[in-house]
């Protein structure tokens, strides 16, 4: 029986078909076909036999606990399926909108990193923001200005205390100590004496003082420290907001730092060498120099400037503070721009 | 005790793209109406296969889990979804016969008790069915599958064209040749 043969029964057949599973008896479908009868007969009666049989249905447990196992499965490989390819990942964050905003300022970052970095390069030095983010080394000096009191001092160190914060200077021969405008040595400083230090923050983090300033009343001797702070000068109030870009006195040949950078300080990132362990006091924002600052009007007294030969051991090697007295706290900060 | 045979109605996932973008996005709403329309043809393609409700209920199961994990690897294409849920029946079937040939060969030397007899009685299909089954076993599987889908299961000739890729000229010659093969099988 070749499938030419086949084609007008088997239609003939499907037609009957229809009927039998509609619930048709085959007789009474074979009424309407009795010129095939003895072909279609043995095949509907057999047809209607399968579509008799019966199958039993599963139970509702069975049934409800395949339907969990479904929902469980679908569930679990929504959470773990990863789209392949990186267009794909990219097109699945469009229903992340914060993502991929994130993203987005992330690769704009890294254009204008790149082109600070590319307009840097015919300077030679690192911009600013990236250097801080990433907290690389600064490769140039800076300016930096620290008020508070003695804690120690000696031929090749100044310790301060500035707002519970021990900052370690260093001193060398060209470190100008003055009290009122008048040179005098560092043996003349006493604990709990307040002083104004400038300094230059070096490549290595050492603070470098250049210039450390006394007040003009004479300050007590160290057994005295303890009243120092009640006949100290106003504190030069520093602020980050005050950070200036210039450099002063030649000293200061670096680039202007952030908040993060302020050195001396435990959070600055290993600058804070030689002093103890303490909590970073939070910059006054907004505060501005007073016309304090510099000590101008202040009358001189005796000079006594004194220089040391040659740069001392390093501020990592401050030397145990004595007698140190209660003391007022100020800020720590870039040097203010001399007016 | 008859399992249902009429397919039901469409509901929120009108169309078949719809639905299968659905799926393919775990929505829970598609997988319940995908279950709700396919568990019962599922079970009773199993069962009639397996002769056996409980291998019928795990092969219903495994199916329904299988395509849940594996949608992503589903493209629609202009066939339904049924159709590839069947295929997977099918395979899920075809392994559960396997290990069951495996397991009464291993079996064959342990004792059998009366509460394994009982057992086997509870889950044997009815005497009128069991002729019916070892003769489908005996047939081509493509045979098998167009008796099973369009009078068991009473898919129509379309239905069963798409389930199984084909076009429904070759379904309607198919389930001719089917029946005239077991009733061939049938006859002492």
């Amino acid at each position: 029986m070749t499938d030419r043969m086949d084609l007008p029964l088997e239609e003939t057949l499907d037609r009957c078909l229809a009927r039998v599973l509609a619930g048709e008896s085959p007789d009474a479908v074979l009424r309407d076909h009795a010129e095939m009868d003895a072909a279609l007969r043995p095949l509907l009666t057999q047809a209607a036999a399968l579509r008799a049989v019966s199958v039993p249905a599963p139970s509702t447990g069975t049934r409800a606990a395949a339907m969990s196992r479904m929902l469980a499965a679908s569930r679990d490989a929504a959470e773990h399926y990863q789209p392949a390819g990186v267009l794909a990942w990219l097109g699945s964050l469009r229903a992340r909108p914060l993502a991929f905003q994130a993203i987005a300022a992330a690769i704009a970052l890294a254009v204008l990193g790149s082109a600070g970095l590319g307009a840097s390069a015919a300077t030679g030095t690192t911009p600013e923001p990236i250097r801080t983010f990433f907290r690389l080394p600064d490769t140039s000096d800076s300016s930096v200005r620290a008020h508070g009191t003695v804690v120690s001092a000696s031929a090749d160190a100044l310790v301060i205390d500035d707002n519970s914060t021990q900052v370690a200077f260093l001193l060398d021969a060209n470190t100008a100590v003055t009290r009122g405008g008048d040179h005098v040595n560092w043996s003349d400083l006493h604990a709990g004496e307040s002083v104004d230090v400038r300094a230059t923050r070096r490549a290595n983090g050492d603070l470098a003082a250049h210039e450390v300033r006394a007040q003009a009343a004479p300050a007590p001797t160290a057994s005295q420290a303890g009243a120092s702070s009640t006949d100290a000068a106003p504190p030069l109030k520093t602020s980050e907001a005050n950070r200036t870009e210039r450099p002063e006195d030649g000293h200061a040949t670096g680039t202007p730092n952030s908040a993060d950078d302020r050195r001396g300080t435990p959070d600055a990132g290993g600058d804070h060498r030689g002093t103890p362990e303490a909590e970073t006091p939070k910059p006054e924002d907004g505060h501005t120099a007073v016309p304090g600052d510099e000590h101008e009007g202040t009358p001189p007294q005796a000079e006594a400037t004194t220089t040391h030969g040659g740069p001392g051991p390093s501020a990592t090697q401050t030397p145990e503070p004595t007698e140190v007295p209660e003391t007022q706290s100020h800020g720590v900060g870039e040097d203010t721009p001399a007016p | 005790m008859t399992g249902e045979r009429s397919a039901p109605q469409r509901q929120p996932f009108e169309r078949e793209q719809d639905l299968a973008a659905a799926l393919r996005a775990h929505d829970p709403a598609a997988w319940q109406q995908l279950f709700r329309e396919q568990y019962q043809r599922v079970y009773n393609y199993a069962y009639l296969r397996t002769s056996n409700t409980a291998d019928a209920d795990d092969i219903a199961s495994n199916v329904f889990a299988e395509a849940a994990r594996g949608i992503e690897r589903f493209r629609y294409q202009g066939a339904p979804v049924a159709a590839w849920i069947f295929r997977i029946a099918h395979h899920e079937t075809v392994d559960a016969l396997k290990r069951r040939k495996r397991t009464e060969t291993t079996s064959i030397h342990e004792p059998m008790t009366a509460d394994t007899l009982q057992a086997r009685d509870e889950i044997a299909p009815a005497d009128e069915w069991r002729d019916v089954a070892a003769a489908m076993g005996k047939l081509k599987q493509e045979h098998r599958d167009v008796l099973m889908l369009r009078l068991v299961e009473g898919h129509s000739v379309q239905e069963v064209a798409a389930l199984l890729g084909k076009t429904e000229g070759a379904v309607k010659v198919m389930q001719m040749r089917a029946l005239q093969s077991l009733r061939g099988k049938l006859q002492p």
